[in-house]
């Protein structure tokens, strides 16, 4: 199960992360915190599920 | 065909732009216009996307991004715009369709009881000229970088600022962004945002003249000769020159209201497109043709397309300007005897037949002397770039062996400066 | 992180039964250009959903309808967990452990479908029979930038779905190697994409903006 500690961890985070959007939207309109919260969990796919850092493997490793 | 198919089925009356209401209300030729724009832009993504790729990866040994042939930058500047602006006028014109087949109101308002729950109009031009402003520089970067491309070649001199060039291409493409809204100076939106398109406007001569300069100082002091590539090149910045001038003028919020919808849009729209996309086009062709054909096109008809053409097109051009300050309106077919254009609309339509017919030389010169004109040789014009150094026409495979990079593309008439490429070098 | 743990290299395996389409490229160079044209996809496609997030703040502003907030919830949460089940067959398939990828493989593409038909059913009302939604895409701008968005998405949903059906088939086939399995990365970060997109798109439908309740049509 090593392999897949990363990714289980970064779900986690980003399901929290959807929970707080729920509860600050409630409380507040405000287009800015929630487009922030966005923009930090589509950081974090980006980041650990699409490994955009392999654009820059000059071997084409994984 | 799609296209051509929309003019049976009633066409487009709302010109070009694709306005609604009317391209609502309009005969089902309006389907048939957005779905073709749609194939077409998904065509140019995928292109541009494949010209990137190619750009950033593909490049032979010793061929870093600062040693590519200035063109490359261009194209790369012009596949980032394509890449991306294009999706904005799918989405517009997939949500028009939308609206007008089933009904949802995104750009047509729809009043209930005072309040507005339907769509805005306003968020269509906002949508199209995202797209349509990077769109003609879409046209004009490549034209550009054919200039930077032919004039070290006939004037036996470096490129000027070879990396300011490539950059301000960049910076063009960016900017290109952000200057949407000088399109609709007179739409009616906040008022506030006239200033800064305005200003992000004027921004996009800062780049322009950077080019106009590092043409200028390749020029300076070169040994200059005139075949007819060079004479469109030289063409090409003189009617440049008329358009980018003529483009503070509308630029500026203030003179815009009174020039916007004239003739003079349309003449200073004319000398960009002519001399930022046409003339170079005409200029690569001429350039390139011994060496897509293998033999030399006619200069002395080439010499007759340049010189009835150029001044026509000054004519044209400065002719529609000034009937546009004169008050003559876009899109119209007829105008009141009373403006006192009609001797400047008879001298704009000789000068257009005028250059129709320097065309039509052309395209006798390109046919005719693709049969008898006289064998070109590789490398007619003693150019430094790789696409010289092999046979004309280019041969199925281009090198015999993976070239490697070793010089500089632009280093005419220095001594002791390597070739630019060299064959059979690299070794992967 | 599965990129610095993993030890190997396609690199190395280059060379030994190379594509007969390019006799020159390596399958390092041509993974690398891959990754690359699929990145610029999504940098592309970026443009076209920005777009409709542009449409919807100009045409909502601070106002959103009245849409369900547990279904809303409940979606996003589903396209989460299988985001997270496609990761496992990423991985999966880097190590080469083929039945893990078949498995996880088969969850996404159920959790797509689920959410597929949590849109269709509870947000466009296709089935008014199950669950009776309010908003219809021709009534008023809110309904109509719903459709719009969630339309465009459910549209790549579909096509990742069938996206990794395809390389689950190329898989049962053994088409892939732990070093030389471009295809199955390819359906995941496309599959990762379509989950940034809800990512932005679940605020801007469900919870930027005040309500507005829509009377009767």
């Amino acid at each position: 199960m090593g392999h897949y500690r990363t990714g289980i961890l970064i779900v986690l985070v980003l399901a929290v992360l959807t929970v707080v959007e729920f509860y600050i939207a409630l409380v507040t309109h405000s287009v800015v915190f929630l487009m922030l919260i966005a923009a930090l969990k589509a950081g974090l796919v980006i980041w650990f599920f699409m490994h955009v850092k392999r654009l820059w493997a000059a071997e084409g490793g994984h | 065909m799609t296209l051509l198919l929309s003019a049976l089925v009633g066409g487009w009356d709302s010109g070009w732009t694709m306005y609604p209401p009317l391209s609502l209300q309009g005969s089902v030729g309006y389907q048939f216009v957005f779905w073709s724009v749609f194939a077409i832009g998904l065509s140019s993504i995928l292109g541009s996307l494949n010209l990137i790729a190619t750009i950033l990866l593909m490049r032979p040994k010793g061929m870093s991004m600062f040693r590519m042939p200035i063109f490359c930058w261009a194209v790369l500047a012009t596949s980032i715009i394509q890449l991306t602006a294009t999706q904005f006028i799918g989405i517009d014109f997939l949500l028009l369709s939308f609206e007008r087949s089933l009904g949802m109101p995104i750009f047509n308002p729809m009043m209930v009881e005072g309040v507005n729950m339907g769509g805005e109009p306003l968020l269509h031009q906002h949508l199209f000229w995202f797209y349509s402003h990077p769109a003609v520089y879409v046209f004009v970067l490549p034209g550009l970088g054919i200039i930077s491309e032919l004039l070290p070649v006939f004037s036996r001199k470096p490129l000027f600022g070879y990396r300011w060039v490539a950059l301000s291409s960049i910076a063009i493409a960016l900017v290109g962004f952000l200057v949407w809204g000088h399109h609709m100076f007179t739409s009616g939106y906040q008022p506030y945002l006239r200033v800064a398109f305005m200003i992000s406007t004027l921004l996009v001569a800062v780049p322009t003249g950077v080019k106009f300069f590092s043409w200028l100082g390749t020029m300076w002091g070169g040994r200059l000769t005139f075949p007819t590539p060079m004479l469109f090149t030289l063409g090409s910045i003189s009617v440049f020159l008329i358009g980018g001038l003529s483009g503070p003028v509308l630029a500026t919020t203030t003179t815009d209201l009174f020039l916007h919808d004239t003739y003079f849009v349309v003449g200073h729209f004319h000398a960009t497109i002519f001399g930022g996309f046409v003339f170079p086009f005409f200029a690569a062709i001429y350039f390139w043709y011994p060496k897509i054909t293998g033999r030399m096109y006619n200069e002395a008809l080439g010499k007759w397309h340049f010189w009835l053409m150029t001044p026509a097109f000054w004519v044209m051009s400065i002719g529609q300007m000034s009937v546009g300050v004169m008050g003559m309106r876009r899109h119209i077919a007829d105008y009141d005897a009373g403006l006192g254009i009609a001797t400047g609309q008879l001298w704009i339509t000789l000068a257009g037949f005028v250059i129709a017919f320097s065309i039509l030389l052309m395209i006798y010169n390109l046919f005719s002397s693709a049969e008898v004109g006289r064998v070109a040789g590789a490398n007619p014009w003693k150019s430094r770039s790789p696409e010289w150094q092999i046979a004309s026409p280019v041969p199925d495979i281009s090198y015999p062996a993976p070239i490697r990079v070793v010089g500089e593309p632009y280093d005419y008439g220095l001594l002791g400066s390597p070739n630019y490429v060299a064959v059979g070098a690299g070794d992967d | 992180m599965a990129a610095s743990t993993t030890p190997m290299k396609a690199a190395g395996h280059a060379g030994a039964h190379d594509d007969a389409h390019a006799p020159t490229e390596t399958y390092a160079e041509r993974l690398r250009l891959n990754r690359l044209g699929m990145w610029l996809f999504f940098i592309s496609e970026a443009f076209l959903f920005g777009a409709l997030l542009a449409a919807r703040f100009y045409l909502w502003g601070d106002t959103r309808p009245d849409l369900d907030q547990v279904v809303g919830l409940i979606v996003t949460s589903v396209l989460l967990l299988s985001s997270a089940s496609m990761y496992i067959a990423d991985t999966a398939a880097e190590h080469g452990q083929w039945r893990v990828f078949s498995v996880a493989a088969w969850i996404t593409m159920i959790l797509g479908l689920v959410f597929l038909f949590g849109v269709m059913i509870f947000e466009w009302g296709l089935f008014p029979s199950i669950y009776k939604a309010h908003l219809t895409p021709w009534d008023s701008k809110y309904g109509a930038v719903v459709f719009a968005m969630t339309g465009m998405h459910a549209f790549h949903v579909i096509t990742g779905i069938a996206l990794i059906f395809i390389m689950w088939n190329l898989a049962r086939k053994r088409r892939f190697t732990p070093e030389r399995h471009w295809g199955v990365e390819a359906s995941a970060i496309y599959w990762h994409y379509v989950d940034v997109v809800w990512i932005f798109f679940y605020p801007a439908l469900y919870l930027i903006g005040s309500v507005v309740h829509l009377t009767g049509h």
